[in-house]
Protein backbone atom coordinates (compact mmCIF):
# COMPACT_ATOMS: atom_id res chain seq x y z
CA UNK A 1 0.00 0.00 0.00
CA UNK A 2 1.50 3.31 -0.93
CA UNK A 3 1.68 6.05 1.67
CA UNK A 4 -1.03 8.21 1.59
CA UNK A 5 -0.70 10.95 -1.13
CA UNK A 6 -0.03 14.39 -1.20
CA UNK A 7 -2.96 16.43 -2.29
CA UNK A 8 -0.18 18.09 -5.04
CA UNK A 9 -0.96 14.80 -7.04
CA UNK A 10 -4.63 15.92 -7.88
CA UNK A 11 -2.86 19.83 -9.42
CA UNK A 12 -2.88 19.38 -13.52
CA UNK A 13 -6.10 16.56 -13.10
CA UNK A 14 -8.29 17.83 -15.31
CA UNK A 15 -11.48 16.32 -12.75
CA UNK A 16 -9.83 18.51 -10.02
CA UNK A 17 -9.12 21.59 -12.43
CA UNK A 18 -10.65 24.98 -10.54
CA UNK A 19 -10.27 24.10 -6.54
CA UNK A 20 -8.53 25.33 -3.90
CA UNK A 21 -6.45 23.91 -1.82
CA UNK A 22 -8.65 23.07 0.82
CA UNK A 23 -11.06 20.99 -1.53
CA UNK A 24 -8.08 19.35 -2.96
CA UNK A 25 -6.81 17.89 0.00
CA UNK A 26 -10.40 16.91 1.10
CA UNK A 27 -10.53 14.93 -1.84
CA UNK A 28 -7.27 13.01 -1.56
CA UNK A 29 -8.38 12.38 2.27
CA UNK A 30 -11.33 10.38 0.51
CA UNK A 31 -9.47 8.50 -1.92
CA UNK A 32 -8.03 5.08 -1.75
CA UNK A 33 -4.55 5.00 -3.51
CA UNK A 34 -3.72 1.92 -4.97
CA UNK A 35 -0.89 0.10 -7.21
CA UNK A 36 -1.99 -2.68 -9.62
CA UNK A 37 1.43 -4.46 -11.46
CA UNK A 38 1.81 -4.08 -15.62
CA UNK A 39 -0.79 -6.77 -16.92
CA UNK A 40 -3.28 -6.90 -14.31
CA UNK A 41 -6.84 -5.23 -14.04
CA UNK A 42 -7.95 -2.48 -12.02
CA UNK A 43 -12.06 -3.47 -12.61
CA UNK A 44 -13.79 -5.62 -14.95
CA UNK A 45 -16.75 -5.53 -17.34
CA UNK A 46 -19.94 -6.21 -15.66
CA UNK A 47 -18.75 -5.96 -11.47
CA UNK A 48 -20.63 -3.12 -9.68
CA UNK A 49 -19.33 0.24 -10.05
CA UNK A 50 -18.30 0.76 -6.85
CA UNK A 51 -15.81 3.46 -6.94
CA UNK A 52 -14.95 6.13 -9.18
CA UNK A 53 -10.92 6.32 -10.36
CA UNK A 54 -8.12 8.35 -11.41
CA UNK A 55 -4.92 7.39 -12.97
CA UNK A 56 -1.84 9.39 -11.40
CA UNK A 57 1.09 6.99 -13.08
CA UNK A 58 1.17 4.01 -15.80
CA UNK A 59 -1.33 3.61 -18.37
CA UNK A 60 -5.29 1.57 -18.19
CA UNK A 61 -6.59 -0.11 -21.33
CA UNK A 62 -10.01 0.04 -21.21
CA UNK A 63 -11.29 -2.46 -23.38
CA UNK A 64 -14.98 -3.60 -24.07
CA UNK A 65 -16.05 -7.49 -24.92
CA UNK A 66 -19.24 -8.18 -27.02
CA UNK A 67 -21.53 -11.33 -26.51
CA UNK A 68 -19.28 -13.16 -28.98
CA UNK A 69 -15.95 -12.58 -27.33
CA UNK A 70 -15.16 -9.44 -29.84
CA UNK A 71 -12.81 -7.15 -27.87
CA UNK A 72 -12.98 -2.77 -28.95
CA UNK A 73 -10.05 -1.08 -27.20
CA UNK A 74 -12.22 1.98 -26.43
CA UNK A 75 -9.37 4.17 -25.19
CA UNK A 76 -6.19 4.15 -22.89
CA UNK A 77 -5.95 6.35 -20.34
CA UNK A 78 -2.94 7.87 -19.13
CA UNK A 79 -1.44 9.84 -15.84
CA UNK A 80 -4.15 12.30 -14.69
CA UNK A 81 -6.86 11.41 -16.18
CA UNK A 82 -10.76 9.87 -14.81
CA UNK A 83 -11.82 6.33 -16.00
CA UNK A 84 -14.87 3.96 -14.84
CA UNK A 85 -16.35 6.90 -13.07
CA UNK A 86 -19.79 7.29 -15.29
CA UNK A 87 -20.85 3.52 -14.15
CA UNK A 88 -21.64 4.97 -10.37
CA UNK A 89 -23.95 7.57 -12.51
CA UNK A 90 -25.33 5.16 -15.17
CA UNK A 91 -26.41 1.56 -14.53
CA UNK A 92 -23.98 0.94 -11.39
CA UNK A 93 -22.19 -2.15 -13.74
CA UNK A 94 -18.61 -1.57 -14.98
CA UNK A 95 -18.80 -1.14 -19.01
CA UNK A 96 -15.53 -2.51 -19.61
CA UNK A 97 -12.30 -4.26 -18.17
CA UNK A 98 -9.42 -2.15 -16.88
CA UNK A 99 -6.26 -3.53 -17.48
CA UNK A 100 -2.87 -1.80 -16.78
CA UNK A 101 -0.86 -1.59 -19.31
CA UNK A 102 2.22 -0.60 -17.82
CA UNK A 103 2.53 -0.37 -13.74
CA UNK A 104 -0.03 1.88 -12.53
CA UNK A 105 -0.44 3.81 -9.49
CA UNK A 106 -4.19 4.78 -9.41
CA UNK A 107 -6.68 6.88 -6.95
CA UNK A 108 -10.32 5.83 -6.05
CA UNK A 109 -13.26 7.23 -4.50
CA UNK A 110 -16.11 4.67 -3.38
CA UNK A 111 -19.19 6.19 -5.14
CA UNK A 112 -20.80 7.88 -2.33
CA UNK A 113 -17.45 9.81 -1.74
CA UNK A 114 -17.17 10.70 -5.22
CA UNK A 115 -20.82 11.96 -5.12
CA UNK A 116 -20.51 14.08 -1.85
CA UNK A 117 -17.44 16.17 -3.32
CA UNK A 118 -19.40 16.35 -6.60
CA UNK A 119 -22.24 17.27 -4.14
CA UNK A 120 -19.76 20.14 -2.34
CA UNK A 121 -17.66 20.88 -4.82
CA UNK A 122 -19.89 21.75 -7.89
CA UNK A 123 -16.56 22.30 -10.25
CA UNK A 124 -15.56 18.68 -10.05
CA UNK A 125 -19.14 17.75 -11.39
CA UNK A 126 -18.67 20.58 -14.34
CA UNK A 127 -15.12 18.69 -14.97
CA UNK A 128 -16.48 16.07 -15.38
CA UNK A 129 -19.25 16.70 -17.70
CA UNK A 130 -16.40 18.10 -19.53
CA UNK A 131 -14.50 15.59 -19.99
CA UNK A 132 -17.28 13.25 -20.53
CA UNK A 133 -18.39 15.59 -23.48
CA UNK A 134 -14.72 15.31 -24.83
CA UNK A 135 -14.41 11.67 -24.98
CA UNK A 136 -18.51 11.81 -26.52
CA UNK A 137 -17.05 13.81 -29.35
CA UNK A 138 -13.68 11.84 -29.71
CA UNK A 139 -15.75 8.51 -29.83
CA UNK A 140 -18.66 10.15 -32.48
CA UNK A 141 -15.55 10.90 -34.56
CA UNK A 142 -14.43 7.15 -34.15
CA UNK A 143 -18.12 6.11 -35.43
CA UNK A 144 -18.19 8.37 -38.24
CA UNK A 145 -14.95 6.75 -38.89
CA UNK A 146 -15.56 3.36 -38.85
CA UNK A 147 -18.36 4.18 -40.62
CA UNK A 148 -17.25 5.72 -43.67
CA UNK A 149 -13.35 5.85 -44.14
CA UNK A 150 -11.25 3.28 -45.79
CA UNK A 151 -9.31 1.31 -42.89
CA UNK A 152 -6.10 3.15 -43.59
CA UNK A 153 -7.27 6.39 -42.49
CA UNK A 154 -8.83 4.89 -39.68
CA UNK A 155 -5.88 3.04 -38.71
CA UNK A 156 -3.69 6.45 -39.08
CA UNK A 157 -6.39 8.51 -36.87
CA UNK A 158 -6.14 5.88 -34.38
CA UNK A 159 -2.48 6.74 -34.04
CA UNK A 160 -2.75 10.52 -34.75
CA UNK A 161 -4.93 10.12 -31.28
CA UNK A 162 -2.51 8.21 -29.64
CA UNK A 163 -0.03 10.50 -30.42
CA UNK A 164 -2.17 13.34 -28.90
CA UNK A 165 -2.71 11.64 -25.83
CA UNK A 166 1.15 10.23 -25.33
CA UNK A 167 3.40 11.46 -28.04
CA UNK A 168 6.85 11.71 -27.17
CA UNK A 169 9.29 13.42 -29.40
CA UNK A 170 12.66 11.36 -29.93
CA UNK A 171 15.46 11.69 -32.42
CA UNK A 172 13.87 9.54 -35.29
CA UNK A 173 10.42 11.37 -34.96
CA UNK A 174 7.43 10.74 -32.80
CA UNK A 175 6.88 8.31 -30.02
CA UNK A 176 3.56 6.52 -28.65
CA UNK A 177 4.88 6.43 -25.23
CA UNK A 178 3.83 3.32 -24.03
CA UNK A 179 2.97 -0.20 -24.83
CA UNK A 180 1.05 -1.02 -27.92
CA UNK A 181 0.31 -4.04 -29.78
CA UNK A 182 -1.23 -4.36 -33.72
CA UNK A 183 -3.65 -6.05 -31.68
CA UNK A 184 -4.70 -3.05 -29.94
CA UNK A 185 -4.27 -0.81 -32.82
CA UNK A 186 -6.83 -3.53 -34.79
CA UNK A 187 -9.40 -3.18 -31.67
CA UNK A 188 -9.34 0.82 -31.54
CA UNK A 189 -9.74 0.57 -35.33
CA UNK A 190 -12.97 -1.86 -35.78
CA UNK A 191 -10.68 -4.06 -38.29
CA UNK A 192 -8.19 -7.58 -38.45
CA UNK A 193 -4.97 -7.55 -36.53
CA UNK A 194 -4.42 -9.25 -40.44
CA UNK A 195 -4.85 -5.61 -42.03
CA UNK A 196 -3.21 -4.06 -39.06
CA UNK A 197 -0.11 -5.34 -40.01
CA UNK A 198 -0.42 -5.46 -43.77
CA UNK A 199 -1.01 -1.47 -43.29
CA UNK A 200 1.93 -0.63 -40.59
CA UNK A 201 4.51 -3.22 -42.98
CA UNK A 202 3.25 -1.08 -45.99
CA UNK A 203 4.03 2.28 -44.11
CA UNK A 204 6.96 1.14 -42.97
CA UNK A 205 8.06 -0.03 -46.33
CA UNK A 206 7.62 3.72 -47.23
CA UNK A 207 9.60 4.88 -43.67
CA UNK A 208 6.26 6.21 -42.27
CA UNK A 209 6.58 4.59 -39.14
CA UNK A 210 8.61 1.97 -37.42
CA UNK A 211 6.95 -0.20 -35.27
CA UNK A 212 8.58 -2.91 -32.53
CA UNK A 213 6.64 -5.85 -30.86
CA UNK A 214 5.16 -3.06 -28.18
CA UNK A 215 6.16 0.28 -30.00
CA UNK A 216 5.56 2.51 -32.25
CA UNK A 217 7.66 5.55 -33.53
CA UNK A 218 6.40 7.80 -36.28
CA UNK A 219 8.98 8.87 -38.26
CA UNK A 220 7.27 10.87 -41.23
CA UNK A 221 4.55 12.76 -38.67
CA UNK A 222 3.08 14.51 -41.88
CA UNK A 223 2.50 11.70 -43.96
CA UNK A 224 0.73 10.14 -41.32
CA UNK A 225 -1.57 13.13 -40.90
CA UNK A 226 -1.96 13.25 -44.80
CA UNK A 227 -3.50 9.72 -44.59
CA UNK A 228 -5.56 10.58 -41.59
CA UNK A 229 -6.68 13.68 -43.61
CA UNK A 230 -6.74 12.86 -46.87
CA UNK A 231 -4.10 15.56 -47.91
CA UNK A 232 -2.34 15.75 -50.89
CA UNK A 233 0.35 13.78 -51.26
CA UNK A 234 3.90 14.87 -49.72
CA UNK A 235 6.05 16.25 -52.33
CA UNK A 236 9.42 14.48 -51.98
CA UNK A 237 11.98 16.27 -52.10
CA UNK A 238 14.49 13.45 -51.45
CA UNK B 1 15.03 30.27 -30.22
CA UNK B 2 14.47 31.23 -33.69
CA UNK B 3 11.04 31.04 -34.70
CA UNK B 4 12.08 28.18 -37.23
CA UNK B 5 12.94 25.84 -34.21
CA UNK B 6 9.34 26.90 -32.35
CA UNK B 7 7.55 23.86 -32.42
CA UNK B 8 4.31 24.73 -34.25
CA UNK B 9 2.18 24.88 -31.10
CA UNK B 10 4.10 26.87 -28.83
CA UNK B 11 4.03 29.41 -32.02
CA UNK B 12 0.14 29.15 -32.65
CA UNK B 13 -0.43 29.40 -28.65
CA UNK B 14 2.23 32.50 -28.54
CA UNK B 15 1.08 34.30 -31.59
CA UNK B 16 -2.45 33.11 -32.58
CA UNK B 17 -2.39 35.19 -35.23
CA UNK B 18 -0.56 32.80 -37.50
CA UNK B 19 -3.51 30.20 -38.10
CA UNK B 20 -4.84 31.95 -40.86
CA UNK B 21 -1.32 32.54 -42.49
CA UNK B 22 -0.95 28.55 -42.12
CA UNK B 23 -4.00 27.78 -43.39
CA UNK B 24 -3.25 29.65 -46.08
CA UNK B 25 -0.65 28.09 -47.20
CA UNK B 26 -2.13 24.58 -46.92
CA UNK B 27 -0.71 23.33 -43.66
CA UNK B 28 -3.25 21.42 -41.56
CA UNK B 29 -1.26 22.27 -38.50
CA UNK B 30 -3.92 23.89 -36.29
CA UNK B 31 -5.44 21.19 -34.07
CA UNK B 32 -3.20 18.73 -35.77
CA UNK B 33 -1.73 16.01 -32.79
CA UNK B 34 1.86 16.29 -34.19
CA UNK B 35 1.69 20.12 -33.94
CA UNK B 36 3.59 20.03 -30.35
CA UNK B 37 6.46 18.37 -32.14
CA UNK B 38 7.24 19.70 -35.25
CA UNK B 39 9.07 22.49 -35.43
CA UNK B 40 8.23 25.36 -38.34
CA UNK B 41 11.33 24.22 -40.54
CA UNK B 42 10.23 20.85 -40.56
CA UNK B 43 6.44 22.12 -41.46
CA UNK B 44 7.91 23.39 -43.81
CA UNK B 45 10.35 20.72 -45.42
CA UNK B 46 7.04 18.39 -44.85
CA UNK B 47 4.51 21.14 -47.10
CA UNK B 48 7.50 21.00 -49.48
CA UNK B 49 7.42 25.35 -48.82
CA UNK B 50 10.43 27.62 -48.86
CA UNK B 51 10.90 27.91 -45.42
CA UNK B 52 12.39 31.67 -45.61
CA UNK B 53 8.87 32.37 -47.54
CA UNK B 54 6.41 31.36 -45.10
CA UNK B 55 8.60 32.94 -41.85
CA UNK B 56 8.56 36.11 -43.65
CA UNK B 57 4.61 35.61 -44.05
CA UNK B 58 4.48 34.32 -40.67
CA UNK B 59 6.43 37.44 -38.99
CA UNK B 60 3.97 39.43 -41.23
CA UNK B 61 0.72 38.10 -39.47
CA UNK B 62 -1.13 41.23 -38.07
CA UNK B 63 -0.01 41.25 -34.05
CA UNK B 64 -3.43 42.39 -32.71
CA UNK B 65 -4.48 39.00 -31.88
CA UNK B 66 -2.53 38.86 -28.99
CA UNK B 67 -1.62 40.37 -25.59
CA UNK B 68 0.35 43.35 -26.50
CA UNK B 69 3.20 43.02 -23.47
CA UNK B 70 3.10 39.78 -22.65
CA UNK B 71 6.93 38.92 -22.52
CA UNK B 72 6.65 35.87 -21.80
CA UNK B 73 5.98 34.99 -25.45
CA UNK B 74 8.93 33.11 -27.08
CA UNK B 75 7.73 34.81 -30.47
CA UNK B 76 9.27 38.08 -29.25
CA UNK B 77 12.50 37.24 -30.28
CA UNK B 78 11.29 36.77 -33.46
CA UNK B 79 10.58 40.19 -33.82
CA UNK B 80 6.41 40.01 -34.06
CA UNK B 81 6.21 43.00 -31.47
CA UNK B 82 7.84 45.11 -34.13
CA UNK B 83 4.68 46.99 -35.36
CA UNK B 84 6.88 47.41 -38.95
CA UNK B 85 6.62 43.66 -39.29
CA UNK B 86 3.30 44.30 -40.46
CA UNK B 87 4.59 45.53 -43.73
CA UNK B 88 4.52 42.78 -46.41
CA UNK B 89 7.48 42.31 -48.13
CA UNK B 90 7.97 42.58 -51.67
CA UNK B 91 8.38 38.50 -53.23
CA UNK B 92 12.44 39.34 -54.20
CA UNK B 93 12.43 40.70 -50.41
CA UNK B 94 11.18 37.63 -48.86
CA UNK B 95 14.24 35.91 -47.72
CA UNK B 96 15.16 32.06 -48.10
CA UNK B 97 17.04 29.57 -45.09
CA UNK B 98 20.32 29.85 -46.73
CA UNK B 99 21.11 32.50 -48.97
CA UNK B 100 20.53 35.82 -47.02
CA UNK B 101 23.50 37.14 -49.15
CA UNK B 102 21.40 36.45 -52.28
CA UNK B 103 18.40 38.21 -51.91
CA UNK B 104 18.48 41.10 -54.32
CA UNK B 105 17.59 43.63 -51.78
CA UNK B 106 19.64 46.78 -50.45
CA UNK B 107 21.36 46.49 -47.17
CA UNK B 108 18.88 48.38 -44.97
CA UNK B 109 16.15 45.93 -46.37
CA UNK B 110 18.15 42.74 -45.48
CA UNK B 111 18.41 43.84 -42.52
CA UNK B 112 14.97 44.73 -41.67
CA UNK B 113 14.04 41.46 -42.87
CA UNK B 114 17.74 39.58 -40.58
CA UNK B 115 15.74 41.34 -38.10
CA UNK B 116 12.13 40.07 -38.35
CA UNK B 117 13.85 36.97 -38.53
Amino acid sequence: MPPPPDPAILRGMPLFAGLDAGALAEAVALARPRRHPRGTAVFAQGEPAAAGHALIDGRVKIVQTGPDGQQVVMRFIGPGEMFGTLAIFTDGLYPADAVAVADCVELSWPAAAMTELMDRHPAIARNALSIVGGRLRELQNRLREVATERVERRIAHALLRLVRQAGRRVEAGVEIDFPLSRQDVAEMTGTTLHTVSRTLSAWEGQGIVESGRQQVVIRKPHALVAIAEDLPPVPDRG
Amino acid sequence: MTVSDMTMADLMSARPAVVPVLLRHGLACPGCAMAPFMTVREAADAYGLELGVLLADLAAADSSGSDAGDDQSPASEGGFRNPRARIALPEACRPSESDDDRMGCADGERSFIGYLL
